[in-house]
């Protein structure tokens, strides 16, 4: 098969049910390790098919969480930065040490995110700071 | 040939193994360093690494999350786990919902971390065969849910035929209610 949209092919053959998928330009040795494996029932796919795969599968569950609400009300930027340190799993003691800010201040943003989101948890808040609208530009310093 | 620029963010230990075995002979060259998830979110946002060598001790990695939101911050860093022992299916799988692109186990790394980091950028996954199935199945699994196309609305003359018509019931329709009207009791 031809490099680049044979990938695309390659990939959908795959999905289809496929074993395996050399390039063109596979050299032999590999071509045979490729067959070996397939016999033993095994799927053989290149780095870079697979590298493609996993770019949709990563896309997939981005579509899921990643749902862009342009009525939000914004957060400001300091909320903005509590929110992401929370999202990747920063206690309140953490962020407060990171900003430089008391820990009741931790509390008292984390309070007014979740009214303006409307949300409940932590948890919550971390698959909300996926979304494009809140995930912008800022700097945590 | 450019360089490749790595921020390594893992323990002291893995840090300095990877200082050793990225030379800047083979073009690599690690441009930050850290500790914690905290700082590879923001050693990312900063230097906009090609290659970000995310490090954890006993084979658990970072949280999905951490690592979407590491890749929305610089969606050119690639990134490439590594751990102390190897890794379950489940963990490789999940980092590899929240972007990750390559894993490495630490034990491995004297032989495969420069190969294994150059194969990354130059676009090839260097992750195990064998979770292969498993990403196939939800590829297809996804495919087979995708939603069906909305039907387009008939053509303006079809419409109009229908309209056309007379309003009348066809004789089918009424079976019903002429065999109420055939029994010998009200109903």
């Amino acid at each position: 098969m031809a490099e680049a949209s044979a990938e695309a092919a390659a990939i959908e053959a795959l999905k289809q049910g496929a074993q395996g998928y050399c390039a063109l330009t596979t050299e032999p040795a590999v071509i045979g390790k490729a067959i070996e494996l397939v016999q033993q029932g095994e799927i053989w796919v290149a780095r870079t098919v697979m590298f493609r795969l996993l770019d949709e599968l990563t896309e997939l569950q981005t579509a899921c969480i990643a749902k862009p609400d342009a009525d939000l009300p914004l957060l400001t930027p300091r909320e903005q930065q509590v929110s992401e340190l929370i999202a990747v799993g920063v206690s309140n003691k953490e962020v407060a040490d990171k900003l430089s800010i008391a820990e009741r201040t931790v509390k008292a943003h984390l309070t007014h995110i979740f009214r303006k989101l409307g949300l409940s948890s932590r948890l919550q808040l971390a698959l909300h700071a996926l979304r494009p609208s809140l995930t912008a530009t800022t700097e945590v310093r | 040939m450019a360089r490749l620029t790595t921020v390594v963010v893992a323990t002291a230990r893995q840090r300095a193994l990877c200082r050793s075995l990225l030379a800047p002979t083979d073009g690599c060259s690690i441009v930050g360093e850290g500790r914690t998830v905290v700082e590879a979110l923001e050693l990312t946002a900063r230097l906009q690494p090609a290659i970000l060598l995310l490090g954890s001790p006993h084979g658990r990695t970072a949280p999905p999350l951490a690592l979407s939101l590491i890749r929305s911050r610089s969606p050119r860093t690639r990134i490439i786990l590594l751990t102390a022992g190897s890794i379950s299916d489940a963990a490789m799988l999940a980092a590899i919902d929240g972007g990750a692109r390559g894993w490495l186990d630490e034990a491995a790394a004297p032989r495969l971390l420069g190969k294994a980091v150059r194969a990354v950028a130059r676009g090839e996954a260097w992750v195990p065969r064998r979770i292969t199935p498993e990403i196939l199945r939800r590829l297809a699994a996804a495919d087979a849910f995708v939603p069906k196309p909305v039907q387009p609305p008939p053509p303006r003359a079809a419409v109009a035929q229908l309209v056309a018509l007379p309003l009348t019931h066809p004789p089918s329709a009424r079976p019903q209610k002429e065999r109420r009207k055939q029994l010998p009791y009200p109903t």
